[in-house]
């Protein structure tokens, strides 16, 4: 690894100033379990790390009115167990209890897993050219091993959204609040991240001189449940391949608020509008959870060596959709 | 004078156990001598490259760095025939360039940014077609085929055997390359003391491999060098590079300072040795009833930029096709290939595994095509005690080989079908099998098995020392290493039953060049049979030694041993050995010097493994339900080890079987996931119940009638649960890793469907 100095402020105003300094190449560390593993393999050289750690701030669970804000240094194990993780928000506890392993839940914050860079493994490997990466070329296009690209296109770059806390996030409607030098902006978080098309540089809209603070979700209606389903190679510590986040409520039988966000397949959590339509307002069937997964999947143009992971996500999505009724129904 | 067993064949408490529990055992990495620099390796970022020029000014007057080597500073001396201690051309990305020692690790890796070299980059070439074209890029002068020829090895005449078939099968099978993943990376720590050096490393031979080396590249007499392993994090025949040891000390004098280089998981997969990708094209001739009249395998291996074990690796892959079912004809070609991949090496069961692979699943093809029960199929035509029809080809006075291809020998034992029959009955295979591919449903479970022949660990030289000291307890030396199998146990149980003493008063001293007398590798499973034969053979000559003493001291004309107690029938008393010894001026020593093998016999190990699968239609996903490994590794030298040996090898292979890769980029030739994460090696949640059976009795010969159990756990399981795919799904797998990338390509290729 290469030499950084560790900066250490306790106040969020003293890390935003520290970020627009405009001295050396800089970066918010907060759990650090990303980041690290790029500074070790000398993906990325920042050179001066700001620790978010004394922001005390960050790590609330509040209930504000009718929302519930989660601090952006919020733990993934403390997600894991947080009681006011219930009802319509259980989905949130389901997806980061997937997450990696325990060791790593424990020092992995929410933030964290929101700016969590590409898994590309011609990404992450500091001996091959990655157009993210400053570079012209993108070896990934022409290599067999394709099992973590995109399934729905780039364009350029087809590295996918890994995070596993994402499709749950916005299945549930949630907010995002970022901090910078002229205050405070609040978004929803499927705006908040952003395809190759945008930026072929970086995954979301934070500037560099921004902090993620928190992550806000709204009220829902109490009827309403999630589930959120993962197809991965090992049972603990993967990313992954495809994975889908349903939540919907029914009443009366009939499907209300659907919302159906997959993850692992587009360079964002990929919402289908769509197939949310097909969803909403009808009764809940073998066949309407076949149409609304061929819907989701219309627009699937997977690359040479991952057409697999469309078949992997119409059984995922046509399973998950089913599943939230059982969870509707027993709770 | 033999007595009922009382040692061997216990789980006594394994020995060190309680140090490692507590985290106290040493291992080489932990090792600390005073005025220690750390060292640190420059890798080469191209596949195959010529180095125009090295600058490492700037990395030498970087302050606290002591000492930085390039091909220049280095003696051109060849380690093993295809490589030198730093090479003036780079041969695969990760290619050791140059080497410093710094202060601190961190320091090291400074000056490692600081080191300009120029390359001139050559033409590389990866995969093995292209390779043995005329006109490819040479990895190395003497040409990509290993060696200048293929291996061959034959029995009988296979096209007569093809002609007298009525089915003829065929197959290719693919299987990847991947990393052996031990817990511990490799380490070496030197210190010279004048002309004398000490190297303490990871390694699997201290004598054969690490001290022989070390005395020929820097010119120095064995006299001068010490190795020694101390507790090793994982053996699996890959720690057998040859640069660590000879780099380490190079630095070390060159600093005049102790050296340690201890490799980076990422290191560790790139420039360990690994697993080389092979290719294997199988034919079967089989008459009407399913009597296999020819068994022809070609199996090409792409050995990557260095091969320390040669064709050894790719022989092994055919010793399945040779001899696991009676057959008077059969044939192996193996080729072994240099690339510009990454080193290829041994790793545990060597090609065994692959081979077993492509015969065991094509051989499940034969007997659903026939409509025979594979069970039933293996009962009937697996090689039985006899061996293989045919005429000897060794000389009568010459010792057998236990890789056998000739006919007409018989096993010293064989316990195939007790293993088919034990197995059976523990996964109640015949209430339970369902016809090949009869379930329906997204999920779909299934049964599958797969056989094993494995070398007899013998054929090698061993010596052993047994000592008996004054303050009463038993000094075992030898030279192999516990490559973290447990062999210090194994042989401290030999040797106190041999001695009819109680097992904590045996000391064991082991992988010291120093203080231990010449050895083996610790490799091809030969530990238990062949330095156990010499430990005991030590032990009983010691115990020899003690009777006289005893006699002289009780004043009887014979003595016997018991329990820990000298006896006579002429005298009612009885005197303890630690009175015995307690008298004696200096130490009893036993020793033992043995060729381990049988001219009359071939000594081979087997196994039946069964596998239960649930295969996701929709997802691809292969779920292990549960597991049974039954072995005939002659008598259980101790049965707790026994097991966590079989059911390691099993986790091991299971990994290996269903996600374990490492994948390696072309055309830049670089390794993609160094990591445990990208290199799915698997976590303890994904394995299933494994039951582990020793159904068999023991083997006439070997000590303690043992034979050999290291490998032969790894051997079936690619094929086990292959089998058990296909038994599940109508699916045939034919390429290892079985991912769901593969296991749904091969049902939307195969034509089947979810329902």
């Amino acid at each position: 690894m290469r030499p950084f100095a560790f900066i250490e402020p306790m106040t969020l105003a003293e890390v935003v100033q520290l970020l627009d300094s405009g001295q050396a190449p800089v970066q918010l560390i907060a759990g650090g379990s990303d980041l690290l593993t790029l500074l070790k393999d000398d993906v990325v050289h920042d050179e001066r790390l700001v620790s978010l750690a004394g922001i005390d701030a960050l790590r609330h669970i509040r209930q504000e009115g009718d929302t519930l804000r989660l601090g952006a240094l919020v733990t993934l194990t403390r997600l894991e167990y947080d009681e006011r993780l219930r009802g319509p928000y259980r989905i949130l506890a389901e997806a980061a209890r997937g997450v990696a392993t325990p060791e790593i839940r424990h020092q992995g914050t929410l933030g964290g897993n929101l700016c969590q860079r590409p898994r590309c493994l011609f990404y992450r490997s500091a001996l091959t050219p990655c157009l993210k990466k400053g570079g012209v070329d993108c070896p990934a296009l022409e290599s067999p091993y394709q099992a973590y690209l995109s399934i729905m296109g780039g364009p350029r770059c087809f590295s996918v959204h890994a995070s596993d806390l994402a499709p749950p996030l916005i299945a549930l409607g949630a907010d995002v609040t970022l901090v910078g030098p002229t205050g405070e902006r609040t978004m929803p978080l499927e705006q908040f991240f952003v395809g190759p098309e945008r930026d072929i540089g970086y995954e979301n809209v934070r500037a560099a001189n921004e902090v993620l603070t928190a992550v806000t979700l709204p009220r829902l209606p109490d009827m309403w449940r999630g589930t959120y389903l993962k197809a991965r190679e090992r049972t603990a510590g993967d990313f992954p391949l495809v994975s889908i986040a349903v939540g919907y409520a029914l009443s009366a039988g009939v499907i209300q608020q659907p919302r159906l966000v997959l993850g692992g397949v587009a360079p964002t959590p990929w919402r289908s509008p769509e197939a949310e339509a097909v969803l909403a307002g009808q009764p809940l069937s073998d066949e309407l959870a076949a149409h609304a997964t061929e819907v989701a999947l219309t627009a699937a143009q997977p690359l040479r060596h991952n057409a697999f992971k469309v078949d992997m996500a119409r059984a995922l999505v046509a399973r998950a959709i089913t599943a939230v009724a059982t969870v509707a129904t027993s709770t | 004078m033999e007595t009922e067993a009382t040692v061997v064949g216990t789980a006594v408490p394994r020995l060190g156990l309680a140090q490692k529990v507590r985290g106290e055992a040493r291992y080489t990495a932990d090792l600390k001598r005073p005025g220690m620099l750390y060292g640190r390796v420059l890798r080469s970022p191209h596949a195959h490259a010529r180095i125009v020029h090295i600058d490492a000014a700037e990395a030498v007057r970087l302050a606290g760095v002591h000492a930085v080597l390039t091909h220049w500073d280095v003696p051109q001396v060849r380690i093993d025939p295809d490589m030198l201690p730093l090479d003036p051309v780079v041969r695969f990305v990760g290619d050791e360039v140059a080497v410093v020692a710094a202060e601190s690790e961190a320091l090291a890796e400074d000056a490692l940014r600081l080191i300009q070299v120029q390359y001139d980059v050559l033409p590389a070439v990866f995969e093995v077609e292209e390779a043995l074209q005329p006109g490819a890029p040479t990895v190395h002068p003497q040409g990509n085929l290993v060696d200048g020829e293929r291996l061959l090895v034959a029995r009988g005449d296979v096209e007569q055997g093809f002609a007298e078939a009525t089915h003829i099968f065929a197959g290719t099978f693919r299987t990847q390359f991947h990393a052996p993943v031990g817990m511990e990376t490799r380490a070496a720590l030197a210190e010279w003391q004048g002309e004398t050096l000490t190297v303490w490393k990871t390694s699997r031979s201290v004598h054969a491999n690490d001290r022989q080396t070390l005395a020929r590249v820097l010119d120095l007499p064995l006299e001068q060098i010490r190795v020694v392993c101390p507790n090793m994090g994982g053996g699996f025949g890959n720690k057998d590079e040859g640069r660590l040891a000879v780099l380490v000390a190079l630095l070390a004098r060159q600093a005049g300072r102790p050296v340690r280089i201890e490799y980076s998981r990422a290191e560790e997969f790139v420039a360990g040795r690994n697993r080389q990708a092979a290719v294997h094209h199988l034919r079967i001739g089989v008459r009407q009833d399913g009597t296999p009249t020819a068994i022809s395998m070609q199996s090409t291996m792409n050995a990557g930029a260095y091969v320390a074990t040669g064709v050894r690796v790719t022989r092994r892959i055919g010793q399945g096709a040779l001899y696991l079912y009676t057959c008077p004809h059969a044939r192996f070609e193996g080729t072994t290939v240099y690339t510009h991949r990454p080193a290829g090496g041994s790793f545990r069961g060597l090609g065994a595994p692959l081979g077993h692979f492509a015969l065991e699943v094509l051989t499940d093809q034969i007997a659903a095509a026939l409509h025979i029960d594979p069970l039933d199929y293996r009962l009937r035509f697996h090689v039985t005690r006899v061996g293989q029809p045919g005429q000897r080809t060794t000389p009568p006075d010459a010792l057998l080989p236990d890789e056998p291809v000739e006919g007409g020998v018989s096993f010293s034992s064989n316990g195939l079908r007790e293993c088919l029959l034990a197995g059976a009955e523990q996964i109640d295979w015949r209430q339970r099998r369902q016809p090949h591919g009869s379930a329906t449903g997204p999920l779909r479970r299934g049964l599958g098995l797969a056989m094993g022949i494995y070398k007899g660990g013998v054929g090698r030289e061993a010596e052993a020392e047994v000592r008996l000291t004054p303050a009463g307890r038993v000094q075992v030396h030898i030279g192999n290493v516990d490559v973290g199998q447990g062999s210090t146990t194994i042989l401290a149980q030999i040797a106190a039953e041999a001695l009819s003493m109680p097992i904590d008063r045996v000391d064991m001293v082991m992988a010291d060049t120093a203080n231990t007398p010449p050895a083996h590798i610790t490799a091809g499973s030969s530990t238990t049979i062949t330095s156990g034969a010499a430990v005991k053979l030590a032990a009983e000559d010691a115990r020899r030694h003690l009777l006289e003493r005893a006699a002289v001291v009780m004043q009887v004309p014979s003595v016997c041993l018991q329990a820990g107690y000298c006896s006579s029938d002429a005298t009612p008393q009885r005197l303890d050995v630690a009175s015995v010894l307690a008298g004696m001026p200096a130490d009893i020593v036993g020793t033992a010097q043995i060729t381990s093998g049988s001219r009359d016999y071939l000594i081979n190990a087997f196994a039946a493994h069964f596998a239960e699968v649930e295969v996701d239609m929709r997802s691809g996903r292969i779920r292990l339900l549960r597991y049974v490994a039954a072995h005939d590794s002659g008598r259980i030298i101790h049965p707790r080890l026994a097991e966590n040996q079989v059911s390691g090898g099993v986790l091991q292979f299971l990994g290996i079987a269903l996600r374990e890769e490492l994948y390696v980029d072309a055309p830049s030739g670089v390794t993609l996931n160094p990591s445990f994460l990208e290199h799915k090696s698997t976590s303890i949640v994904d394995f299933p119940p494994i039951d582990v059976l020793f159904p068999a009795g023991p083997d006439p010969l070997g000590p303690h009638g043992a034979k050999a159990l290291g490998e032969p756990p790894v051997v079936p399981v690619l094929a086990a649960v292959a089998n058990a795919v296909a038994n599940a799904t109508g699916v045939w797998l034919d390429e290892a890793p079985f991912t769901p990338k593969r296991v749904l390509q091969a049902i939307h290729e195969q034509g089947k469907r979810s329902v």
